[in-house]
């Protein structure tokens, strides 16, 4: 039971060390590795108790379970997919304007984000913004690199100072400095701070609609929170 | 039903008539005081501070300086309050070896599951219903918006039912009070940190360990949006765990264990 024991003790930690970690590293795929021969080890220890198991007939209800279980986790890896929505705010504070929500329907490559910032400059407010747009939109998706954990992506990015900001579309990236700035600035105003980079990429998504070009920068405005969206 | 009902009766006034329910809320009660007081004089702070300047003061409200911080106090409280309240659920009848006389009476194992349940469920939800005076203080007070308060309690409200269900099952695992409890505040705590460093990450399976992840399912609901993932996902946590109950509870009554 002790290979058991360690294989599941091993898998969990290397999940949870994953989850808590803010780098990728092969360790980690190391100790799903060494949890699963500690598995193998384990069935071919205990042939006997599984070939007993299988043939009692104890394992039809486990089977029975097990499926259910699937199933459920299966319905909730669809719903998080297509899900639906019922904000409830008086100014409808969760959802996006409709014109962001046609821009992002309308994209038809992948656009990433790439926010280069240490994590206690990451406000709620810009973590509900970003989940927002990526929920609606199937093709925006948006990484959190910390410079300091990984200089290497940061260098080959060209990134050279803290909270840059590089929008990649269609193999092409813009980058943006400051615009968070007000938002770490300010830390009362969460919900105007949801807006900014709204305009930031109504703005350049917008621009890029019409010029159909992509060829310039994207500019910030230099006081973003006097803008409506 | 009947003997469903008569189990969820007995064991809602079992808990009601020991010292140590009334001790939980107690404790419950002055922290969740404590924390709102916290939370309104910083929010006086604030307002005393910047409420003059009108484009900080659109932005800034009751439901998210006060209220929002209170329902998570409360939340993070529950991961603690609700093990040590479902600990005892079956792992008392297992110590006191008195389960094999649920066992003899009318009851299937699904009915014994889920009258268990349901009780230690009511039970935290009137914990959540008593913490209810303090947004009825700040409608008096001030005037926050109601609907999200109201999406906000009942992310609470489910999420604990979620957290009772994860109780039973720790409870009929372990079959030791203390075990249980620890047992089970390990598998809440998890639940609520996993996925705390997925914005840093891009691996699938983080990506997918933060969707499971409570802290994460309540997020939205908390500010006022009402998710069909949100509230599938406490229902599937809450049917695993009812589901790996009532499978250990049917395996000792085969066995006749207990």
């Amino acid at each position: 039971m002790r290979y058991l024991g360690a294989s599941i003790v091993i898998f969990f930690s290397t999940a949870l060390s994953a989850a808590l970690s803010p780098a990728n590293s092969v360790w980690f795929n190391m100790g799903y590795l060494l949890s699963g021969l500690m598995l193998f080890v384990w069935g071919l220890k205990n042939k006997s108790y599984i070939k007993r198991v299988y043939d009692s007939g104890e394992l039809t209800t486990i089977y029975r379970y097990g499926a259910v279980i699937l199933i459920l986790f299966l319905t909730h890896l669809i719903i998080t997919r297509h899900n639906s929505k019922l904000d409830l705010t008086a100014t409808r504070k969760n959802s996006l304007a409709p014109k962001t929500v046609n821009i992002l329907t309308g994209l038809d490559e992948n656009a990433r984000l790439w926010l280069f910032m240490k994590k206690e400059f990451v406000t709620e407010g810009m973590k509900s913004l970003l989940e927002l747009l990526s929920a609606r939109g199937n093709h925006f998706e948006y990484t959190f690199v910390d410079p300091d954990i990984q200089p290497v992506k940061a260098s080959e990015m060209g990134v050279t100072r803290y909270n840059t900001l590089i929008l990649e579309y269609r193999s092409r990236r813009k980058c943006s400095q400051g615009f968070l700035k007000p938002i770490l600035l300010q830390p009362l105003s969460d919900l105007a701070a949801e807006r900014r980079p709204l305009f930031f990429l109504q703005r350049a998504l917008e621009r890029k609609a019409l010029n159909q070009r992509m060829n310039r920068e994207y500019r910030i405005l230099p006081q973003p929170w006097k803008m409506k969206v | 039903m009947k003997g469903l009902y008569r189990l969820f009766k007995k064991e809602v006034l079992f808990f009601a008539r020991s010292a140590s329910a009334w001790i939980i809320l107690g404790v419950f009660m002055t922290l969740t005081a404590v924390f709102f007081n916290i939370h309104i004089n910083d929010f006086s702070a604030v307002c005393s501070r910047v409420g003059f300047n009108p484009a900080v003061r659109s932005t800034i409200s009751v439901n998210d300086g006060v209220i929002r911080n209170l329902e998570y106090d409360i939340a993070i409280l529950m991961l603690i309050i609700v093990p040590i309240m479902t600990m005892g659920s079956f792992a008392r009848e297992a110590e006191q070896r008195t389960l094999g006389l649920l066992f003899s009476g009318i009851l299937s194992s699904w009915q014994i599951c889920a009258a268990k349940f349901l009780a230690m469920a009511f039970i935290s939800g009137f914990f959540i219903f008593m913490s209810l005076i303090y947004p009825a203080i700040c409608f008096y007070i001030s005037e926050p918006e109601l609907l999200p308060v109201i999406s906000g309690f009942t992310g609470l409200l489910i999420m604990v039912q979620a957290l009772c269900a994860i109780g039973c099952m720790t409870s009929i695992i372990c079959k030791k009070r203390v075990t249980a409890c620890l047992m089970a505040t390990g598998i809440n705590i998890g639940l609520w940190v996993a996925g705390f460093s997925s914005l840093y990450s891009g691996t699938p399976l983080i990506k997918y360990m933060a969707e499971l992840s409570m802290s994460r399912n309540f997020f939205w609901m908390s500010r006022g949006m009402i998710l069909s993932s949100n509230l599938f996902y406490y229902f599937m946590i809450s049917a695993v765990c009812l589901l790996v109950t009532e499978l250990f509870l049917s395996d000792f009554r085969k066995a006749g264990q207990l």
